[in-house]
């Protein structure tokens, strides 16, 4: 038996490579091809081919639990998502766009707070945004860039539509993944890759140490970028390990910097200390320096935001910048974007019910069981309610928990995500998937060819986090001749 | 480099070498019983006692001295920080924080022995499998090994590698002397002297020597001239007195090395000062004492000058 697109498809949704009248779409037509050709045998060998690539490449993610790292590796389905160069020079614009807006807000914020003067922005959401640092007001970063580095995740909806659901302007993860499976696809794939036009993405680590190293205080030398990691117990030590080999930079923890009487940061080499100019973090703001922020901080170094603020060091992404990530933020990016660069969003934004406003919370108290209710300041998935798929009793909790801090919590219409034909028993099913691009901002700004596709195994599932049973897909943006 | 980087690469080395000298030791040993007649005895207690171990292997196998505690203890153990077992999980999770220095491929490598010592470790006390697993175990971690030499750039990466490989090997190969061979000197005189060949024969085996010691040209094998080869002999790889040099040249190439230096010639001093002829039982235990005294110095100038940086 081999794959036959027929038997689980048309879906009933939107599905990125199927239409809806169950053939392939121009830009999968001969991805599909292959695919049905392709002998049951073939198949399966395709498919240890790839996770034993995984394997023997050795990327992993990392889980902790009982006291112990456990590696798991890496989950990647053989069927990759395609998306047409046009499409895609589209998106990257709006991603671009909506950047540069939130950067130019980032900014305002911590300086002038233009925005909040003239209205467009409420003093009130301001006051309990949970994210923002008063440690940070007065500061001018290089380029009035503050988040350098940013993984907003998109979806599309049932008709077509592309929004962007959520900005990740903290310590977005997962670019790895994307040029890892690249690797291994073209590995195990090559004669795919001679067929298509299929662009490539593995500049992407050049990329970031040209924004990084152009943020560095110190000009005309090569500059001593880092990479900090909380260290091996984060789900995320892979990338943070492969980012710093592949841009040749040290990978250091907080106990290898500090900061001296000079407010300038080190390294503890074996030649003695040696001078830091940019530093890439991996750790949250709240772990920085436990001089200003949390006192228990082991991860963080001492000082840290002392020789930030004198200018002696770039920290990229910002402290501060995650005010920006708060999702009540969200639902203002369309105005900011119209405020600050005098243009329409090219990416619209997903209709979002700020609950503190007293119409919209009284919509969403009487919608409870058709829309997604998500708290403003958590990432990950966590503390969600689908409401679709909720209890009577988890309704009757968040009616409460909305009630008594309206602030924190805003609520969207249950989106009908797309789906992409993953490999299941040996056959093409439509999974949903998301997609995560990379955009890069400094004295220019990058996105990265595509991104990560994670894709959510179990039938009918929209959660696509790894740790939580989620796979990947290797994304194609293909070049069909037309512009 | 970063001190700790420094002392990871280091400790990856040292761990790598111990899994694999502790595989070549339970070999040798392994062997040596299946050649010495029924009724003389040998204990497995011996083995504990080369890598250290007494003090650890009696609370967790109290008035225990049988072969598969024994084996048990030395392969798979994790209650053991030398255990072969805890040793890769322990140069795994050092190659692992170094991973922005250490190339893919050593990664991988390591990745499969780990993967290799889970799968197989708790199966190879008997000893059907055993040899299997100790052998495949040895070839990995050469193969890690080689592939290090020949991917690592020539930096201090390289030299922290070679200094904790090399300071290993020279204290396994002392403390694998200093019970098989004590226990020679002491006893060669009651022995049967074809036995007492046996023995010295399986000494130089443990540590890979006996092809190379034979091609060296010594007369029959004996306890001086085998002494004599494994401490001094400079051209062979696992003798004490090469380790020690090799040590020697990687200090030339890192900064400040005064105070390792000092400690180093002093060890060498006393292990070209050794009159391997003359030697007893006694002598010799005394001499390894301090040899080992010495190489614990070695690491902890290492330790001051270059991990510990402030």
């Amino acid at each position: 038996m081999s794959i036959n697109f027929n038997n689980h498809y048309p879906a009933r949704g939107y599905d990125e490579l199927i239409s809806d009248k169950g053939n392939p779409r121009r830009v999968a037509s001969a991805l599909c091809r292959y695919f049905t050709r392709l002998k049951h045998d073939e198949l399966s060998e395709l498919k240890q081919a790839v996770d034993m690539a995984i394997k023997g490449m050795g990327i992993s993610f990392t889980v902790y639990s009982e006291g112990t790292n456990i590696d798991r590796s890496w989950p990647l389905d053989l069927i990759p998502r395609m998306i047409t160069r046009k499409e895609w020079t589209r998106t990257e614009e709006g991603l671009k766009q909506r950047l540069t807006a939130l950067n130019m807000f980032i900014d305002d914020l911590y300086n002038k707070q233009q925005v909040v003067k003239d209205g467009v922005f409420p003093k009130d959401v301001l006051a309990g945004a949970k994210n923002y640092r008063k440690q940070c007001e007065g500061i001018k970063p290089p380029f009035g860039v503050w988040a350098h580095i940013c993984g907003a995740d998109l979806v599309r909806d049932g008709d077509g539509t592309q929004y962007v659901l959520e900005d990740n302007l903290r310590v977005p993860s997962g670019v790895s993944y994307m040029l890892e499976n690249r690797h291994v696809m073209k590995r195990v794939f090559p004669e795919l890759f001679e067929d298509m036009d299929i662009l490539p993405v593995d500049d992407y680590t050049t990329q970031l140490f040209d924004m990084l190293a152009a943020i560095s205080p110190r000009k005309g030398e090569v500059p001593e970028v880092v990479v900090l990691t909380p260290g091996i117990y984060n789900s995320a030590y892979f990338e943070h390990s492969y980012l710093a080999q592949q841009m040749g930079a040290e990978l250091v923890q907080g106990s290898d910097l500090v900061v001296d009487s000079d407010d300038c940061v080190y390294m503890r080499t074996i030649y003695g200390l040696k001078l830091v100019d940019v530093i890439y973090r991996r750790i949250d703001d709240d772990f920085l320096d436990p001089e200003e922020f949390r006192k228990d901080s082991t991860l963080g170094v001492p000082g840290l935001m002392r020789a930030w603020r004198a200018g002696n060091v770039a920290i990229a992404n910002a402290p501060g910048a995650g005010v920006a990530d708060d999702k009540v933020v969200y639902a203002f990016v369309p105005d900011l974007i119209r405020y600050y660069l005098s243009e329409e969003p090219i990416i619209p934004n997903v209709p979002t019910y700020l609950c503190m406003n007293d119409d919209d919370r009284a919509y969403v108290l009487d919608h409870l069981e058709e829309l997604v209710v998500k708290p403003a300041n958590e990432s990950g998935g966590y503390g969600l309610l689908v409401g679709p798929h909720a209890s009577k009793k988890q309704i009757r909790q968040f009616a409460g928990l909305i009630k008594n801090d309206p602030r924190n919590y805003i609520a969207q219409p249950t989106l009908s995500i797309s789906t992409v034909p993953t490999l299941v028993d040996h056959d093409a099913a439509p999974r949903h998937v998301d997609l995560r691009p990379f955009t890069l901002q400094g004295k220019n700004t990058y996105t990265t060819t595509g991104g990560l596709s994670r894709v959510a195994l179990p039938e009918g599932s929209l959660v696509v986090n790894s740790s939580q049973g989620g796979g990947s897909k290797d994304t194609w943006v293909v070049d069909m001749g037309d512009k | 480099m970063l001190s700790r980087v420094a002392e990871n690469i280091y400790w990856m080395a040292r761990y790598l070498e111990r899994a694999e000298d502790t595989a070549r030791l339970i070999n040798s040993m392994t062997n040596l019983l299946l050649d010495i007649p029924r009724d003389v005895e040998i204990g497995w207690g011996e083995l504990i006692k080369v890598v250290g171990g007494e003090r650890l292997f009696n609370e967790y196998y109290p008035e225990k001295n049988d072969e598969l505690s024994v084996m048990r203890f030395l392969t798979s153990d994790k209650r053991n920080p030398s255990s072969i077992v805890a040793c890769i999980n322990a140069a795994r999770e050092n190659a692992r924080v170094t991973r922005d220095i250490i190339p893919n491929e050593v990664w991988e490598q390591a990745n499969e022995l780990f993967y290799f010592c889970g799968e197989y470790g708790k199966g190879s006390i008997g000893r059907r499998k055993r040899n299997d697993f100790m052998s495949g175990l040895i070839r990995r971690c050469q193969t890690m090994t080689g592939i290090m030499m020949g991917t690592i750039p020539h930096d201090d990466a390289y030299q922290f590698l070679r200094i904790g490989r090399n300071l290993e090997r020279a204290e396994m190969s002392s403390r694998i002397l200093d019970v098989a061979a004590a226990k020679l000197l002491s006893e060669e005189e009651d022995f049967n002297p074809a036995f007492a060949t046996v023995r010295w024969i399986n000494v130089l085996k443990s540590i890979n020597a006996f092809q190379a010691y034979r091609r060296q040209g010594y007369l029959g094998v004996n306890g001086p001239d085998v002494l004599d080869y494994l401490l001094n002999e400079k051209d062979f790889p696992r003798s004490m007195g090469h380790c020690l040099e090799a040590v020697g040249s990687c200090l030339s190439a890192i900064p400040n090395p005064r105070v390792p230096r000092r400690h180093l010639n002093q060890v060498i001093k006393g292990l070209e000062e050794l009159n391997t002829k003359r030697i007893k039982r006694s002598g010799l235990h005394r001499f390894i004492d301090e040899f080992q005294v010495g190489i614990g110095k070695i690491h902890s100038s290492l330790t001051d000058s270059y991990f510990s940086y402030e």
